[in-house]
């Protein structure tokens, strides 16, 4: 406890030294809180945007589907499906989906559509950004013919809301074509949605593409955290011959991998800051090192052995990550927290009003998301490297020669 | 409080044909060259001589601060020689106590914290170490001042806390390097009254290196080096 107490009032011997650390690392600790926050905001925000696309949180479809995308590769029952799901986990919202492509062809145009999914409005229109998105028209209606498609799309094939276009799929039973209205037309900002993407009710795709009461895929809406853990249950009660279930990150790889590399590429950043910062750190314990030369020489003639003198440096090292962390999250929180409320422009990032990741445009404001464990993960790690920054300086008082150093001082 | 009964019977330190020689560039330096010297337990003793005459290199050999060149360093009945740096460490936390010229006291711990600095790293309990503590300050004239820091404090008294501090542990033998140097005469005067005070009432040896005659007055038996050598040894009447 006596070194603790000299680490702790040593620190206080150079007030402005001790502040002046302190508040590096302490900053550099808040930008490390904040650039967390966003990105994992801005990472939960694109991953549940593309979610809403093309998968859920949960995915399940046929064997080899993700990888084929063959539409005969189906699930021949879903709504039993469904109800086994709501067994295990009743509050989940279960949402079906076709997947294929098709020709639209206006009286001034034709066009292809890589992706027309057909879903079953009601339960879409409550997972959906479409709904939300729409520049004229409505959403699909149950029962009711008609197409949604994005503003690009609507503007080559010189349509809107309310014009016929005549629909052509490739099916179970061969070609088919229908003449139907487009009855929404969308715009999200992203360049490939706005010309690809188109959504048709489900009892109209499975009726054009021959597909009976089958769909693709079976998508699962709870939150991205359960995920894994819902997944990992209902593979112990579906059967694999005939179900494949994946999480979002394995049913979206390129988003996921995408995911990753933004957040390995802000914790090399991240990581660089703090070297550097660390070097500041090495450099004020080593000068109250040499600072106290002589006084570390007279506790080594007392009888203080090397180690305790690392001890005694060590802790003062300790002692001031300890203050950088507390000062450096109360910021990071307090600037996070700002952020999680009133989000930050994606024109101040970004520069434009939108912008795309894997197709999905990013428009409006990202949003602040922070969890525990990388808060703690940081500043233990913060704490390490404080600690580790001061071994030198430590090892080097602990090696001082008592009689040179007394003379020395 | 008397100090308890010696172990030993032999002397504290004993120096037989101790040189040291160092290197300065490229000229070697004869500090000590074959001294001989014994100090008994209980004795007050100067040693005396002129500036570079091998004062401090002998208190630093027998203090376990440096290592003789040949010739046997026997403290408290060890030698020295045969010790590794962690266990002259040891040595010098358990049997010696220092008290420096410049007092050395730690500046940012209190009178109090300063004292029990040694205790603490000997390991013994805090309720012991306050009661240890506290009876010494009071000893030294201190009582009253444990929480005043180095800063707050008078030569006379940080040297006070020093002599407090090397003799709280109950060493075998207090090395007291020029105690007296940067004290005016009444500190000085006063400082060396305490010494000897501690000197009768604890039986603690004390070896005290000087060139101050008033240390040397007050000294039982005073020892004289001349270029590395003993010159002198008598007893002071």
């Amino acid at each position: 406890m006596l070194l603790v107490k000299m680490a702790a009032r040593n620190l206080w011997r150079r007030k402005f030294r001790t502040i002046l650390t302190v508040l590096a690392l302490g900053l550099s600790y808040a930008l490390t809180i904040f650039f967390i926050g966003l990105a994992d905001g801005s990472h939960e925000q694109m991953a549940e945007s593309a979610i809403k696309f093309d998968a859920g949180h949960v995915v399940i479809q046929a064997p080899g589907y993700q990888e084929k995308r063959q539409i005969e590769m189906r699930i021949q029952d879903p709504k039993a499906l469904a109800t086994k799901v709501h067994h295990i986990a009743p509050k989940v919202l279960v949402v079906q989906r076709i997947f294929t492509s098709a020709a639209l062809q206006s009286e001034d145009a034709s066009l292809r559509i890589d992706s027309l999914v057909a879903v079953d409005p009601d339960s879409e229109k409550r997972v959906s950004e479409i709904p939300h998105k729409l520049l004229s028209g409505r959403f699909l209606a149950p029962g009711k013919p008609g197409i949604i498609i994005g503003a690009v799309a609507a503007k080559r094939l010189k349509v809107q809301a309310g014009d016929p276009v005549v629909l052509t799929v490739s099916g179970l039973a061969g070609r088919a074509q229908e003449r139907i209205p487009v009855i929404g037309v969308f715009r999200t900002g992203g360049g490939q949605l706005d010309a690809g993407y188109a959504m048709i009710p489900l009892s109209l795709g499975q009726r054009l593409l021959g597909m009976g009461q089958s769909v693709n895929q079976v998508a699962l809406f709870a939150d991205l955290q359960r995920a894994p853990s819902l997944a990992g249950k209902l593979r112990k009660v579906l059967d694999r011959r005939k179900f494949q279930v994946l999480t979002w990150d394995q049913a979206l790889p390129n988003m996921a991998q995408f995911i990753w590399l933004d957040s390995a590429s802000m914790w090399v950043m991240l990581l660089v800051i703090f070297l550097i910062v660390a070097v500041g750190v090495v450099n004020a314990v080593l000068m109250s090192v040499m600072e106290r030369t002589r006084e570390i020489g007279v506790l080594k003639a007392l009888g203080m052995g090397p180690g305790r003198v690392v001890g005694e440096v060590i802790a003062e090292t300790f002692l001031l990550g300890l203050l950088a962390v507390a000062f450096g999250l109360a910021l990071g929180l307090l600037i996070n927290h700002h952020f999680t409320v009133h989000g930050l422009d994606i024109q101040t990032i970004a520069g434009t009003e939108s912008f795309e990741v894997e197709g999905i445009a990013m428009t409006g404001k990202i949003y602040s998301k922070l969890s525990l464990a990388p808060v703690i993960q940081t500043s233990v790690g913060l704490l390490l490297l404080t600690v580790t920054a001061g071994l030198y300086p430590a090892l080097r008082a602990a090696r001082l020669v008592p009689v040179e150093a007394i003379h020395r001082g | 409080m008397a100090r308890e009964e010696s172990s030993m019977t032999g002397p504290i330190v004993d120096l037989r044909d101790v040189t040291k020689t160092y290197r300065q560039g490229k000229v070697e330096v004869h500090a000590l060259r074959g001294i001989d010297l014994a100090i008994q337990p209980g004795e007050f003793t100067a040693i005396w001589g002129p500036s570079g005459s091998g004062k401090t290199t002998l208190f630093n050999i027998i203090g376990g601060l440096d290592r003789a060149t040949a010739g046997k360093v026997l403290v408290a009945g060890r030698d020295l020689s045969e010790l590794k740096n962690s266990e002259m460490s040891k040595m010098r936390l358990h049997k010696v106590g220092f008290v420096f010229q410049a007092y050395n006291l730690v500046p940012v711990l209190t009178a109090y914290e300063n004292t029990e600095l040694v205790l603490a790293l000997q390991g013994v309990s805090a309720s012991r170490r306050r009661k240890r503590v506290l009876s010494i300050l009071k000893e030294v004239g201190l009582e009253g001042l444990e929480n005043r820091r180095p800063y707050e404090m008078s030569g006379g008294q940080q040297q006070r806390v020093a002599v407090a501090r090397a003799v709280v542990s109950e060493p075998d033998i207090v090395l007291a390097d020029e105690p007296t140097a940067n004290l005016d005469s009444a500190a000085g005067a006063a400082l060396l009254d305490m010494m000897q005070e501690l000197n009768q009432s604890r039986q603690t040896t004390f070896l005290l290196a000087t060139h101050d005659p008033r240390v040397m007055d007050r000294s039982r038996r005073l020892v004289q080096i001349v270029d590395g050598k003993v010159a002198d040894d008598k007893e002071n009447h």
